[in-house]
């Protein structure tokens, strides 16, 4: 009975309330003035005269469930389911509160510390969506979904063999791969990147990037500007297919280009213009085409010039002052490799630029 | 017609001055105005680097599924960061527009009822400092709790006084969760608190001072430490030794020792001390000069300062005690009493944390708020510029006040500026009104004269825009601004000569 007195008389003489503040995590609560719920946020309370005071939380009242990494790779990487449990004034709850955690079809028995529940788990083989979540008390978390993905490191392409008579020139054709499986037999996700090449030697390569659907890839090319062998491969992730032979067939030419050239005294120099390069379908070489053009003079050496094929026409610039100067030429192209000799030396146009 | 034409003119005068007046209104508003385009946001905002946290880094508690990196240790340490400042800018201002910035879930909820309730209670926090280990964190790195002992300062105001202060060492638990725009705080709970209470500092011996403030006469106020030159203050310390000083008191802006200075101001203060105790002075250190503010939000910005430059002041044997800010009462009707008396008790008792052996005083601007407020410090000391006449009364009150500690008079002086026929004053009159102000302050343990020079160049951010106050300012000096001797100099070397043979005496 004495000590309430004493409380009373103190707070009566003193204007100033010092002896009301509680210390706890968030700074100074003085009770009464402020909503009641604060006394009940657990930890420690530490009132002014320093006598300590361990809220404690009450009991499970909402479980937030994290599950990761967002996507496992099957078989391989750990995953991490973790509860935060919190009782119904946001406090986290005891440690040791036991929780159950589950785990698709797996249920552990685990307990909290910090307020957290966690467990480490190795995805199942098989590629799909896991059902996780957790329940403490009479409380569960919202359902946590989480996928398994293919372990695409090991999935090994391979490439449909194309036609042994070659592919037609200047026409479209489609490379597919096999079936696209990790090592577990999972097809590759519908949208998995596929690389298909074609290896062209000196000439480049061509390469477009597929997507997979239905555990297979599929890309169409245009056999244009370049002819003969073209290795084909097929690449996923950092795993490469073994190489296809493919043929592209040789376009047949339509005639030989005309020529036009043009001195340029100032220079010394001459430039010659091909074109158009025709085949036998009709078509143009297309824009990017390689052309080479190889000239052997009157002294006996030779000169080499290349240009990429513009609408059907290639320019090139000799350093040869004069059309004497000129004993053979000859131009390659996808078309194959034309002599243009006699052409040269019986009607080509000369013009003149001062 | 006669009554006409005056009012006439009158009215003619009124319509004249009426346009000059429009007209120079016009002008100065147009001079006042600042426009300048930009073509791309980027050019205009200038993001502010962030600074120093206020945090040490410790193995984790236990062990982790997922490595807790250094670029981990910098995002979570700002985080932290952030989020304390923030919940000390709310609670001192009621303002929570930024706790969503840094706090999400149950912590932005109790901050924000914390913040709140803070203004009717007068309530406010500020954690100085962390030393943190990371105790969980998810292996995909989206949640993470850090254990923490948390220097933590609880305080509250009410009625323009402190009504409680509580300095602790706490053991505090923090989940954050990374969500869009980085990690945020969304539970914090406190297991555990030790109060930190100021060592117990006897009271100290009143080691007699009598010395100079000094900066040097080309480098003053805030270009002193950018532009240390160590001949230069070698020359003017055997100034103050010619004149018989055996102490000098000095200032260290926190700014000139901000951590992005690097280690070269914190270099050349260990000069000034040397350069100090070779020639037998004392040195008297001043922090937290020309500071701007006192919200508990800058508060670990202060520790950061103080962690720089205590420990280097703490292991010199020529620093008999710390004065820990320049005249804060100036500052009362700005910031407000409580929050800057407040500030100062948190300071020294948390610079007992890093340097326990350091003795504390404030120099207040006047001998009022010495006398109100001798519980502050180990060590009372004010400034005495008010009329001389009272200055041996002012002395009596404030030592009354304060108890058995020692009482300094940190400055006293007199500016010679004479504008015209010695009015306000002159180098004689200087001279007289401080051999009258020494005397008078006879019995005072210590006393320090403003300034060593006159100043060329008067820095406005110490003593404000006033011309004429610039002025005043430029001849304090007991040297002139050619380095020659005012009559000053020889009245303080007698009155300092007097001082010493006081002392042997005694």
């Amino acid at each position: 009975m004495l000590r309430p007195l004493i409380i009373a008389l103190s707070l009566s003489a003193a204007p100033a309330v010092a002896e009301e503040y509680i210390a706890d995590a968030f700074g100074l609560m003085l009770p009464g003035a402020e909503p009641d719920s604060r006394a009940l946020w657990s930890g420690l309370q530490i009132s002014a005269d320093g006598r300590e005071t361990m809220q404690q939380p009450q009991a499970p009242d909402a479980i937030l469930s994290f599950a990761g990494p967002k996507s496992m790779v099957a078989g391989k990487d750990e995953g991490h389911l973790v509860a935060i449990i919190l009782d119904k004034y946001g406090n986290m709850v005891a440690d040791g509160t036991e929780a159950s955690l589950r785990v698709d079809q797996d249920r552990i028995a685990t307990v909290t510390r910090a307020g957290i529940a966690d467990h480490l788990f190795l995805p199942t083989p098989i590629a799909r969506t896991l059902i996780l979540g957790a329940t403490s008390g009479d409380r569960q978390s919202a359902r946590a979904l989480q996928r398994v993905v293919p372990d695409i490191d090991s999935i090994a392409p391979t490439l449909v063999t194309p036609p042994s008579d070659g592919i037609p020139y200047e026409t479209f054709f489609d490379m597919a791969t096999g079936p696209l499986t990790d090592r577990f037999g999972n097809p590759a996700e519908d949208g998995t990147a596929v690389q298909i090449m074609l290896d062209h030697g000196a000439d480049g390569t061509s390469q477009i990037t597929a997507t997979a659907l239905d555990g297979r890839a599929e890309g169409r090319f245009l056999s244009r500007d370049f002819a003969g062998l073209a290795p084909a491969t097929a690449t996923v992730g950092a795993n490469g297919s073994a190489s296809t032979a493919t043929r592209i067939q040789t376009p047949t030419p339509a005639g030989t280009p005309s020529i036009v050239v043009t001195a340029l005294p100032g220079i010394a120099a001459l430039q010659i213009t091909l074109g158009p390069f025709l085949s036998d379908e009709g078509h143009v070489l297309g824009d990017g085409a390689a052309v080479r053009v190889a000239v052997r003079r009157q002294d006996g050496t030779s000169l080499e010039a290349f240009d990429w094929a513009r609408d059907g026409y290639a320019t090139v610039l000799l350093p040869i002052p004069t059309t004497d100067d000129i004993a053979e030429l000859s131009v390659t192209s996808p078309l194959g490799t034309m002599d243009l000799t006699g052409q040269w030396q019986d009607g080509t146009r000369l013009e003149v630029m001062e | 017609m006669k009554r006409l034409i005056p009012a006439a003119i009158a009215l003619l005068f009124i319509a004249v001055t009426g346009l000059v007046l429009g007209l120079a209104a016009k002008t100065f508003a147009a001079t006042q105005e600042r426009s300048i385009t930009y073509r791309y946001f980027a050019e205009a905002l200038h993001p502010v680097e962030p600074g120093e946290q206020a945090i040490t880094w410790n193995p984790p508690a236990r062990t982790l599924v997922r490595d807790f990196n250094e670029a981990d240790e910098f995002l979570v340490g700002q985080a932290l960061d952030d989020a304390w400042r923030a919940h000390a800018l709310a609670m001192s201002t009621g303002d929570t527009g930024l706790l969503p910035d840094y706090m999400s879930g149950v912590a932005l909820q109790r901050s924000m009822q914390a913040a709140e309730s803070a203004q009717a209670t007068g309530a406010g926090m500020a954690v100085m400092e962390l030393a943190a280990a990371p105790y969980f964190y998810h292996l995909d790195g989206s949640v993470v709790q850090i254990a923490s002992e948390a220097l933590t300062v609880r305080f509250a105001m009410t009625e323009g006084a402190l009504r409680h202060f509580r300095l602790s060492r706490d053991q505090v638990m923090t989940t954050l969760m990374n969500e869009t725009t980085g990690w945020r705080v969304f539970t914090h709970e406190m297991s555990a608190s030790e109060p930190v209470i100021r060592s117990d500092h006897a009271t100290p011996d009143a080691t007699p001072l009598h010395g100079i403030n000094y900066y040097p006469a080309k480098t003053p106020w805030r270009d002193f430490w950018p532009s240390f030159d160590a001949e230069i203050i070698a020359a003017d310390l055997d100034l103050i030794a010619g004149l018989g000083g055996n102490a000098v008191r000095i200032f260290l802006p926190q700014e000139a020792f901000a951590t992005e200075r690097g280690d070269k101001p914190l270099e050349d203060l260990a000069t000034f001390l040397n350069l100090s105790a070779d020639r037998g002075l004392q040195v008297v250190p001043t922090l937290f000069d020309m500071k701007s503010g006192y919200g508990p939000a800058t508060w670990s910005d202060d520790m950061i300062y103080l962690r720089r430059v205590l420990p280097i002041l703490a292991g010199s044997p020529v620093v008999p005690f710390i004065d820990l800010k320049n005249e804060p009462d100036l500052d009362f009707a700005t910031h407000g009493e409580a929050l800057v008396t407040t500030w100062a008790q948190t300071m020294i008792t948390v610079s007992d944390v890093i340097a326990p052996t350091l003795d504390f005083t404030i120099g207040w601007a006047a001998a009022d708020p010495a006398a109100r407020y001798p519980h502050l410090v180990d060590i009372v000391s004010y400034h005495d510029y008010a009329p001389i006449e009272g200055t041996a009364d002012r002395l009596a009150t404030v030592r009354q006040a304060a108890g058995a500690r020692p009482v300094y008079v940190t400055e006293i002086g007199a500016s010679a500026y004479g504008a015209a026929a010695s009015w306000p004053g002159s180098p004689e009159g200087q001279a007289e009104a401080i051999a009258t102000r020494m005397a008078a302050l006879r019995e005072a343990d210590g006393v320090f004269v403003w300034t060593l020079h006159d100043f060329p160049q008067v820095d406005a951010d110490a003593v404000g825009g006033s011309p004429w106050v610039k002025r005043l300012q430029a001849e304090y000096g007991l040297f002139d601004m050619d380095g020659a001797e005012k009559p000053a100099a020889a009245v303080v070397r007698d009155s300092f000569a007097q001082r010493a043979a006081t002392q042997r005496g005694n």
